[in-house]
């Protein structure tokens, strides 16, 4: 079949180009390895979902599609989609968006100037971005609302530039939130509503949020909450120019010559390959799957994979390292309004003396219990027996949480490869992870953990507990970076319009493109850049 | 799997990881039955791990007070499980005492902890307990 451009991936950016080009009458493949997921499939497994993938999960990949990971001893192991060490992103029609939290953060300026604003340490491959703020900003002003952000305009506003309100009005302070408010104000710090892709009224015909004790890492009961899956998808499918095929697991771009990609070679649901031919390819399969598939896309012209010009395919893989505060209030202030979060600062995302960068920090979104049990209990409370059971009486109700992602100093040693020995259920080599992010990320860490911690002090804690992050792998659900955007193609895969360089025809819509990923959850930024390369290619007409 | 001696002990076991007081502790959440389960399906790994120390725990009852595992008191159960923590140096290929015990700490609070549709926390006992409500 031939079509005017196919898609790889049906997440946060994948949805967004297929919509983008299908209204634009383009003719569109859209490729999703995964399986549609919604509340009627949801299981709502306490032990088996995105936020606590114990022994499975709802949205990973099925069977034969392990990975490599090499530890810090370089000691290499295969690991399976639940396991941490995996790196996991929700593999489904939607992507990361139809079960994630929904913070949705624009970027700060200053995100985009990171090796201007504070010089690239030594081991980083800390850069600037090609474009600037400015160039997002009427994208992500695009996406809040297409997609549909509740947030607090006014407040937020002194943070960000902004042109329009947004389009819902932010979530309610929770009782935590009210107590961690007071606490701002005693500290001084600004603080406000985060935004989030849910709906606190209804929006685009879709319900307002029930306050549900069930958000992150699970489909939503009620569709409230806002992913490509409910806005961006169907869009692409009423146009009627866009056929979806989900459970089709593409092997490699096909080139007809070294410029130029002629499509794709895939798989369906049925075990059948087939190969699709179109004028433009953009890959949007995840900052580890993308550069994996222009990796497994390698040919004579380009021996090292597509986009691989410069040995920068695959490094710069980051995520978010997350320092938490816990501490236990005198009071319960347990409230079950969900989702959750509803509280934030960003006075700490830059402007930290002798730190890089910094991050935003918040309140959690309702935390199940076995998750408090795992995750959240100090290191000094026993595990079993009667002082183990008090102790979750006694916290669960009253324990408040701080946390939030720093802005990841970025490693070139931090990468996908493929591994030279496993191989996936279609006998194509396997995603290989290995490095750490900088140890500058951690010195970043160490420091919000004390920002953290303050602010649960302030809000009175009897007792605070928590350790700062150790140096690791970060990329998980927040990957980012493997093909990042660049002037000069010697340190860059793509241009600034997301094009892989010396290609015609093949473009990037991901996480991939983040130069950096800032001190935020990254989708709303990945939509709008996403917004923004589509854009550019609907423009220019190719 | 388990003979009925393995199972009793593990019973025992679970009634002492997650003891009844005034709420009702893990046999009364059905873990035990749960980790049955699990033993069977995701957990079946572990359960060469789960036989060597019940059958080392038992063993070990019978050595010191004459008894199976399930008839001794409460303190000198969690006494006996207490000392595979700190003494038995290797249980299981490549685990110790310390780490078993841990597991089945972790596996019992899933059984409890965790939504009932899993098998344990019947009749949400747990959550009723901290006060944490499923709601939409």
């Amino acid at each position: 079949m031939n079509y005017d451009a196919i898609v790889i991936g049906a997440g946060a950016g994948g949805g967004i180009a297929a919509a983008l080009l299908s209204e634009s009458g383009a003719r569109v493949l859209l490729l999703e390895r995964g399986k549609p997921h919604s509340f009627a499939t949801e299981q709502t497994d306490h032990l088996r979902n995105h936020r606590l993938s114990q022994y499975g999960q709802n949205t990973g990949p099925g069977p034969g599609n392990p990975r490599v990971f090499v530890d810090a001893q370089q000691q290499s192991h295969v690991v399976q989609p639940h396991e941490g060490q995996y790196h996991n992103n929700a593999v489904t029609v939607g992507g990361g968006t139809v079960v994630y939290g929904g913070q949705a953060w624009r970027f700060l300026p200053d995100d985009f100037a990171m090796a201007s604003r504070y010089g690239v340490p030594k081991g980083s491959s800390l850069a600037d971005w090609p474009i600037q703020y400015a160039d997002l900003a009427p994208y992500y002003e695009r996406a809040e609302h297409e997609i549909g952000i509740a947030g607090d305009s006014e407040t937020s506003a002194a943070v960000w530039p902004r042109a329009k309100p947004y389009p819902m009005p932010a979530v309610d302070l929770t009782t935590r939130g009210r107590v961690l408010q007071a606490a701002a104000h005693k500290l001084g710090w600004r603080h406000f509503t985060p935004p989030l892709a849910i709906n606190t009224r209804p929006y685009q015909g879709r319900p307002a949020c029930t306050g549900c004790t069930l958000c992150v890492g699970f489909a939503c009961h009620v569709d409230a909450k806002n992913g490509t899956q409910n806005t961006m998808v169907p869009r692409a499918i009423a146009s009627g120019n866009c056929t979806l095929l989900t459970d089709a697991h593409v092997l490699r771009i096909d080139m007809d010559n070294a410029q130029t990609a002629k499509g794709v070679t895939y798989v369906d649901a049925t075990g059948t390959q087939h190969h699709a031919t179109a004028g433009i390819v953009i890959v949007a399969a995840g900052a580890i799957e993308t550069a994996r598939l222009f990796l497994n896309s390698a040919t004579s012209a380009h021996p090292n994979g597509i986009g691989n010009h410069s040995d920068q395919l695959g490094r710069h893989l980051q995520g978010h390292v997350y320092p938490r505060a816990i501490g236990l209030l005198p009071d319960a202030v347990i409230d079950h309004q969900g989702p959750g979060v509803s509280i934030c600062t960003t006075q700490f995302n830059h402007g930290n003396p002798d730190i890089i960068g910094g991050g935003m920090l918040a309140d959690e979104f309702i935390t199940l219990p076995i998750i408090f049990w795992k995750r959240f209990l100090p290191p000094d409370v026993p595990r079993w027996g009667k002082a183990a059971k008090d102790f979750m009486r006694y916290a669960y109700p009253r324990f408040i949480d701080v946390t939030g992602p720093i802005q990841d100093i970025p490693s070139p040693d931090s990468r996908v490869t493929v591994d030279p020995r496993v191989r996936d259920r279609f006998g194509l080599p396997v995603a290989r992870l290995s490095g750490t992010t900088h140890p500058e990320s951690i010195r970043t860490a160490a420091f919000m953990f004390e920002r953290a911690r303050e602010w649960i002090e302030a809000a009175g804690v009897t007792r605070w507990w928590g350790t700062p992050p150790t140096l690791g792998l970060s990329a998980s659900q927040h990957q980012a970076g493997t093909c990042r955007m660049g002037d000069d193609p010697a340190t860059s895969v793509t241009d600034r319009w997301g094009k892989i360089h010396g290609i015609r025809n093949i473009y990037v819509a991901d996480g991939s493109l983040h130069v950096t990923n800032g001190g935020f959850n990254p989708f709303l930024t990945i939509m709008a850049n996403a917004f923004r390369v589509v854009d550019g290619i609907v423009q220019r007409g190719n | 799997m388990l003979d009925a001696l393995q199972y009793a002990t593990l019973r025992a076991v679970v009634d002492r990881m997650i003891p009844r007081d005034d709420a009702p502790g893990g046999l009364d959440a059905g873990v035990d039955r749960y980790l049955i389960h699990f033993l069977q399906h995701d957990g079946c790994g572990y359960a060469p791990t789960y036989i060597a120390i019940l059958d080392a725990i038992n063993q070990h009852a019978q050595q010191q007070h004459q008894c199976a595992f399930g008839g001794l008191s409460a303190d000198d159960a969690d006494e006996l499980l207490q000392h595979m923590t700190e003494e038995f140096s290797v249980i299981a290929p490549s685990l110790s005492g310390a780490q078993v015990i841990a597991l089945i700490a972790e596996h019992c609070a899933e059984g409890f902890y965790a939504d009932p549709r899993q098998g344990g926390n019947i009749d949400m006992v747990s959550w009723r307990m901290i006060g944490f409500e499923e709601r939409r």
